[in-house]
């Protein structure tokens, strides 16, 4: 029986355990904030002290310091494929939802460029850096743009055939009748409808990019093409690790996203789960 | 004129070949003059090839062969199933896959578990509906390596906040990411904190499209939360959950950023995954054959997944719908 | 109906078109990597600008200061490619299999020197210059800089392959401030070690940690640490490499080194299978720990004030021995190889580059800017006896005694192996006999048949 009583206690049990879901997502975000706000010594110290400074950012952004060209590098690399990314993606995925294919040729293409997404990207390092070498593209942003291209690719345009498939035939009809050419109709009929779902795409391409790590890290040797994430696992070292910079690069590294996140929220739960569910 | 005459998504009449005056002057591929739709493909194709295709061939290649160091150089033998029979005595690379099928099963059981929680109490609550839907997104966006990065500073057995809270409280310290007791199922928190938010957010969809009168005529009737939520909910969910559970299997075997920088497969072999295994056989063993080979093996398996994926999609679905 | 004739191409010529496109395409492909170069090489040929591949460490800052002091008095140009201390190995290895000309200088740990030398991926220097001799102060660190190629193993006689730029060798860093209060002289014994140990617990700390030992399998950690524990009782991996590669781990002299690790263990963090090389400095800076010993590349850190809580306060000597036996510290030392498929004016620039490196002034330089030297008579100069090089001292006093590391064509193997059971030994997760003989077992097996 729902007696009033029942229905507060549930509601307070919701909110309780809501409450603890939200404060332990918070609590390792803000140990990390916290800690990039204090000196190395004092993190391992068992004391404990409590000195708060600004040093370790300070020094990222010093004199000698590359973290601020990495920055840039991860976001010229983050636009770039986001770019190529939607331009590839959209036009296949147009062509492959409004246009007659053979039976299994759409399955085929789709599973062809989904390979790419099970293999484990450590066994095509090695192909890869052949690869980008060939084009002189080692070490280079070009070239990660057009890795981080490839990794998401499968996705875009999965997503994007989605959102196609959802717009109806008949305005395409409508369109060409009307006297509008194949390349007219997709550029300024489509693409506008699909809007949302490029908006969704590119910000999960977007974040996607600016996480990746194990391809940058492999496929690049110098600051000029690394990216902040490579630079984030440069203070994990081997011989001494360099807890405060550590924690204040990753910071950095978290800021951006966490506030993409609450501006363009909507977009990315549609993004996430757009295809999904309707697949 | 012609336009009408050209094959559009839904016409049909697809099959049928061109009229004679459209064929003289276009490019053809197939039978078919090259439009719109070819050229839209021609981009992902180029991709393909260079950035698949060529790496796949050389994967498969190295495969079968054995690669050795030799004057400034590697050399190649094609040696057939070699690595196969290495893959066979090889015990570390059986440890991996326990590890990876662990890590993977524990991980995602978890996953799905507290997410469809998470969601069944966002939707219910309304205080703090809005708050939760944003923060609790927040880990999932997150980069790896930063997570990596504040993991350790909590699991770290000397300084890390967890023993430190611990001590605070006169509890026993642990070796978190140095015991082999320990370790994995510190890993698998570490996982389920971060991708949790993914399938938080599939089954928050997947909530969403539930007819809410369904609800009401089963309150109306008297059934109780818990019925409810066993005999309407959860079946309607299940799609959704199957969706989940292959996304986070797939991407789960596939882990590395996080292995490689808070263990690196330690201690021991007691967190090796695969990804950090084959890792380690092709840059500090240097064995690209035999590397290459367990890359297949992976594939493999992945592919086996997604069979299984599929075979479980029509049953739950009520088969026949194509993507 | 259009007959099959008037087709445009038929689907059979379309797949053998495609086939044949993508072979021609690997085949291009495989020709473009051979003869890939990065735009550097090509500009100018008066000053030959070189690469060298370099990875990031607490010496990195000193080798770019005497990098940027070669660029000024040669107006040569250098680049330094960094890579993360994991990363180095495995872009050589990359580098080296497609003989790219992207570094004309590889730095190489002596721990997989003998895998770069073997393998023939760096030159040997009386190639590059047949009048080539070793200055007698530079310190061979046990002959890893020479190689011999019928042996397949480093020898006094054989022609140098690697040229030393950072000669890291263990010393045993300690409180000298705790030492002066316990009216304490620096230990020369691990007996003083101990005695020290339980001095400081009673008199100063109860809770201090008298002496670390790193129990963390990290590829070359454990086994590292260990080594000048079995050597100093006159034990080793092997009886005497390269002739006889018959396991000795587990001889009298190896018992008697696992139980001083397991007593030192026993002073030390509760879950010292947790302390890798960075928890282990981290407890020293944090004065969490009395002593320990770890390479001299570590003094910087020691002093900084930002990272230290005990700043000026370490003090430095050579690895104690055992009562009955001798010092044995382990060698870690960088080297540097010039790849052998580069082309030769560009080996000629990277081998005149090292010579610079090595002559006294340049190297004392190197010094200050707190390189670790190879250079013996850097070491006994005027720059030990500045407070802030105070581990020069301990490191002169060494030199005589430095061991190579377990530095293996197959090493590799063999520090998996032994990183992996000593580790357990030290989580009290095996016996220290029945885990001796394992070990001995597992090595012999990685031992390739000769």
């Amino acid at each position: 029986m729902n007696t009033g009583l029942n229905r507060k206690l549930y509601s307070f049990l919701t909110e309780g355990a809501l409450l603890v879901a939200i404060v332990s997502t918070l609590i390792p975000i803000g140990w990390l904030f916290w800690n990039s706000l204090r000196y190395s010594r004092d993190i391992i110290n068992p004391d404990n002290p409590v000195v708060l400074t600004l040093y370790n950012y300070k020094s990222l952004f010093a004199g000698g310091s590359t973290f601020l060209t990495l920055f840039f590098n991860s976001l010229g690399v983050v636009l770039c494929t986001t770019l190529l990314c939607l331009l590839i993606g959209a036009l296949a995925a147009y062509s492959l939802s409004k246009f007659r294919w053979p039976r299994a040729f759409t399955p085929a293409v789709l599973g062809i460029a989904l390979f790419i997404q099970l293999v484990p990207p450590i066994a095509l390092v090695p192909a890869l850096y052949l690869v980008l070498n060939s084009f002189y593209l080692y070490n280079s942003v070009t070239g990660l743009v057009l890795v981080n291209t490839v990794f998401n690719l499968p996705f875009a345009i999965f997503l994007l055939k989605v959102y196609f498939d959802s717009i109806p035939d008949d305005l395409k009809e409508a369109a060409l009748v009307d006297g509008c050419k194949e390349g007219g109709v997709f550029w300024r009929v489509m693409v506008p409808l699909a809007a949302p779902g490029i908006a969704a795409v590119s910000i999960l391409v977007a974040i996607l990019t600016w996480n990746e790590f194990l391809m940058a890290l492999s496929l690049t040797s110098t600051p000029d093409a690394q990216t902040i994430t490579v630079g984030i696992s440069s203070f994990l070292q081997e011989f001494n690790v360099q807890y405060a910079d550590m924690s204040a690069a990753s910071a950095i590294a978290t800021i951006p996203l966490v506030i993409l996140a609450a501006v363009a929220h909507r977009y990315i739960v549609t993004g996430l789960t757009g295809g999904a569910v309707k697949g | 004129m012609s336009d009408e005459l050209r094959t559009s998504g839904t016409n049909s009449a697809a099959r049928e070949p061109y009229p004679s005056h459209v064929k003289g002057r276009r490019l053809r591929i197939l039978g078919r003059p090259l439009g719109f739709e070819h050229w839209a493909l021609l981009p992902l194709f180029l991709f393909l090839l260079l950035f698949v295709l060529y790496p796949t061939v050389e994967l498969i290649r190295a495969a079968f062969s054995t690669v050795t160091t030799t004057e400034g150089g590697f050399s190649w033998k094609f040696s057939g199933l070699d690595n196969f029979y290495t893959m066979l005595g090889d015990e570390v690379f059986r440890a991996a896959l326990l590890n990876t099928i662990i890590f993977v099963v524990g991980g995602v059981a978890l996953q799905l578990v507290l997410g469809t929680l998470l969601a069944v109490l966002v939707e219910r609550s309304r205080i703090l509906s809005g708050l939760a839907r944003n923060v609790l997104v927040w880990p999932a966006i997150i980069t790896p390596v930063a997570i990596s990065v504040t993991w350790w500073l909590i699991l770290n057995s000397e300084f890390g906040l967890l023993n430190r809270l611990l001590e605070a409280v006169d509890l026993p310290r642990q070796a978190w990411l140095a015991s082999t007791f320990w370790v994995l199922p510190a890993l698998i928190l570490v996982d389920v904190w971060h991708w949790t938010p993914v399938v938080f957010l599939l089954v928050l969809a997947g909530l969403a499209n539930i007819d809410q009168t369904l609800y009401q005529a089963a309150r109306v009737d008297g059934a109780s939360e818990w019925r409810v939520f066993r005999s309407i909910t959860l079946p309607l969910l299940a799609p959704t959950l199957v969706v989940a559970a292959l996304v986070r299997t797939v991407l789960g075997f596939k882990v590395f950023d996080e292995i490689f920088l808070l263990t690196k497969g330690g201690p021991g072999t007691a967190s090796e995954v695969v990804s950090s295994y084959v890792r380690k056989v092709f840059f500090e063993q240097v064995n690209l054959g035999y590397g290459a080979f367990l890359g297949l093996v992976i594939i493999s398996v992945m592919l086996l997944l997604f069979a299984a994926f599929f075979g479980l999609r029509s049953v739950v679905f009520g088969g026949g719908r194509t993507s | 109906m259009v007959s099959a004739k008037r087709r445009g191409i038929s689907r059979r010529e379309f797949l053998s078109r495609g086939v044949k496109a993508g072979i021609s395409f690997s085949a291009l492909g495989m020709f473009l990597s051979s003869c890939a170069v990065t735009g550097e090489q090509q500009a100018g040929r008066g000053s030959a600008p070189i690469s060298i591949a370099i990875n990031q460490s607490p010496w990195l800052k000193s080798f770019q200061s005497i990098v940027d002091i070669y660029k000024e008095d040669t107006g040569n140009d250098v680049n330094l490619r960094i890579f993360p201390f994991e990363g180095l190995r495995s872009k050589l290895l990359n580098a080296a299999s497609i003989k790219s000309e992207e570094f004309d200088l590889y730095t190489i740990n002596e721990g997989w020197a003998a895998q770069f030398y073997d393998a023939g991926f760096v030159t040997p220097m009386q190639d590059i210059d047949p009048d080539f001799e070793l200055d007698g102060s530079v310190i061979e660190y046990d002959s890893v800089t020479r190689w011999d190629k019928s042996l397949g193993y480093f020898s006094k006689d054989g022609p140098v392959y690697g040229i030393p730029i950072n000669g890291n060798i263990q010393l045993l860093y300690y409180r000298r401030d705790l030492y002066d209060e316990m009216g304490l002289e620096p230990p020369e014994t691990w007996d003083d070690v101990i005695a020290a140990t339980k001095e400081a617990r009673r008199k100063l700390d109860s809770n201090i940690y008298g002496y670390t030992m790193r129990g963390k399998p990290g590829g070359y950690a454990v086994l590292y640490d260990y080594l000048p524990l079995l050597r100093g009782f006159g034990g080793d991996i092997f009886a005497n490499p390269p002739e006889d590669y018959s396991v000795t781990i587990n001889s009298d002299e190896g018992r008697q080194a696992v139980e001083l690790f397991l007593e030192l263990l026993s002073y030390g963090p509760p879950e010292p299978q947790a302390i890798g090389q960075a928890d282990q400095l981290a407890l020293m800076q944090s004065g969490r720990t009395l002593q320990t010993h770890t390479p001299n590349g570590a003094f910087p850190l020691m002093d900084d004030e930002v990272q230290s809580s005990v700043p000026d306060k370490i003090g430095y000597t050579v690895v104690p021995r055992p009562s009955e036996g001798v010092h044995a510290p382990t060698g870690g030392i960088w080297v540097m190889g010039i790849p052998q498929h580069i082309q030769s004016s560009q080996k000629e620039a990277a081998y005149s580059f090292l010579q610079w490196l090595l002559a006294k002034e340049n190297h004392l330089r190197y010094a200050e800017s707190s390189g670790i030297a190879t250079r013996q008579d850097v070491y006994e100069s005027d720059l030990a006896e500045q407070e802030k090089f105070r581990y020069m001292r301990a490191t002169a006093a060494s030199s005589p005694y430095v061991t190579r590391g377990a530095d293996y064509v197959f090493g590799s193997k063999v520090h998996e192996v032994a990183e992996r059971r000593l580790s357990e030994i030290a989580a009290g997760l095996l016996q220290p006999k029945d885990a001796l003989d394992t070990m001995a077992d597992e090595i012999a097996k990685v031992v390739p048949n000769s």
